[in-house]
């Protein structure tokens, strides 16, 4: 029992994490997307832009197999490529000191850190474990976890609706006065 | 008995840490999810303030006469008057006769017995815009700002620009030329029809 929970842990947080981070990229415009995988300038334009537009899809895909399927290694074996192909990503950019956006969460995403790099290697390493030791069988309590996962693309969908309608014709709420000292405007 | 006295730790203290904790863990394992889940009021603050600061008001210009507009907003319309040869912000220095219906005015004044508005001289400003965030990429005169919220805008450089930094308020040597990705910026300026910004003002976090 213990051991089938060590097993499961990290398949419900790998299967959440490409769910999570899939559908906030899927609300972020393709351009947003094309110009997070050209920062990190591995790819020339001609390949960002498809990677761009099938990442969220991918990760969609790879996190409701893990979660939803009797095939979690499966869509494990997808994660640890994954996984590998972030740490490379974001290793490299480390390295050359680039200042570009992880992309890891659409517009949510910050710049390119050791955590960023650390996080892809958990990843990797977590689904590497699991794809050789697990069992394809279905993840206790995957389709709760799935719609958990959900959520705060449900939560940035709502406040994107509230916000365009607060300032559906100003760039800036009208507290600007208060947020900056008033001599100082224009 | 000392040992034990060394080892106590205050339950607000474990409960700060065990919540700290908590979030990195979280926050590690999910990026970005601490932004998504934080409280929103924007919505809130902009609505609360038009209704709570009787010397200021904003909105758009429905009507205009030779020395005063009529602005309306979601919580009504109201007149402001502007003092003859006053100047108003248009990015520059500008008269009354450069506001047009339908350009969206902020103003700073004295209220009046009849409900009106005295702008005070330089305290009106015509499609102003605010952009707060980080930039992400340099552009030919410009810079690509992302909000919090991840919205993307290009702040260009109005020639009336200043750049300056945040804390102390002084100017940046350089200029536009010290901005740079990665910087953490707030921009004021003109809003164009592409709802991007020329900022006159960009400060430097």
């Amino acid at each position: 029992m213990p051991a089938d929970l060590v097993i499961t842990f990290p398949f419900l947080w790998i299967g959440s994490l490409f769910v999570y981070s899939g559908s906030l990229k899927l609300l972020t415009p393709l351009d947003e997307r094309v110009r997070a995988v050209a920062g990190f300038r591995l790819l020339s334009s001609a390949f960002a832009r498809p990677v761009g537009g099938l990442l969220p899809y991918a990760e969609l895909v790879c996190g409701a197999v893990i979660l939803l399927t009797p095939f979690p290694r499966t869509g494990a074996i997808g994660a640890a490529v994954a996984g590998v192909a972030f740490s490379i990503a974001t290793g490299s950019a480390l390295v050359r000191g680039l200042k570009t956006e992880c992309g890891c969460a659409g517009k949510r995403s910050g710049l390119v850190r050791p955590s960023t790099f650390a996080r892809a290697g958990v990843l990797t390493a977590f689904a590497v474990v699991v794809a050789m030791s697990g069992s394809d069988r279905p993840i206790a309590g995957g389709w709760l976890v799935f719609a958990l996962a959900l959520l705060p693309a449900g939560v940035v969908i709502l406040r994107t609706r509230r916000l365009a309608n607060a300032t559906a014709h100003r760039l800036h709420p009208t507290h600007i006065h208060q947020t900056i000292p008033e001599s100082k405007l224009g | 008995m000392n040992a034990n006295r060394g080892l106590r730790i205050g339950r607000r203290t474990f409960v700060r840490a065990a919540v700290g904790a908590v979030a990195a863990v979280v926050s590690f394992s999910y990026p970005g999810l601490a932004s998504i889940l934080a409280p929103d009021q924007s919505r809130a603050l902009a609505v609360a303030q038009g209704a709570s600061d009787p010397s200021f008001w904003s909105g758009v210009v429905t009507a205009k006469g030779a020395q005063n507009l009529i602005v309306t907003s979601e919580l009504g319309s109201r007149r402001v008057s502007v003092q003859e040869g006053a100047t108003i912000w248009r990015e520059l220095p500008v008269s009354i006769d450069a506001v047009s219906l339908g350009d969206s005015v902020m103003v700073r004044g004295e209220p009046q017995a009849d409900g009106s508005l005295a702008a005070r001289p330089g305290w009106l400003w015509v499609n102003i815009g605010r952009w707060d965030g980080l930039i992400v990429a340099t552009v030919p005169g410009g810079v690509v700002v992302k909000r919090e919220d991840g919205v993307h805008r290009t702040v260009h450089f109005s020639p009336a620009l200043q750049v300056i930094r945040a804390a102390r308020q002084d100017s940046i040597p350089g200029g536009s030329e010290a901005l740079a990705v990665g910087m953490q910026v707030g921009s004021v300026g003109l809003r164009l029809p592409d709802r991007s910004l020329r900022a006159t003002r960009i400060w430097v976090h």
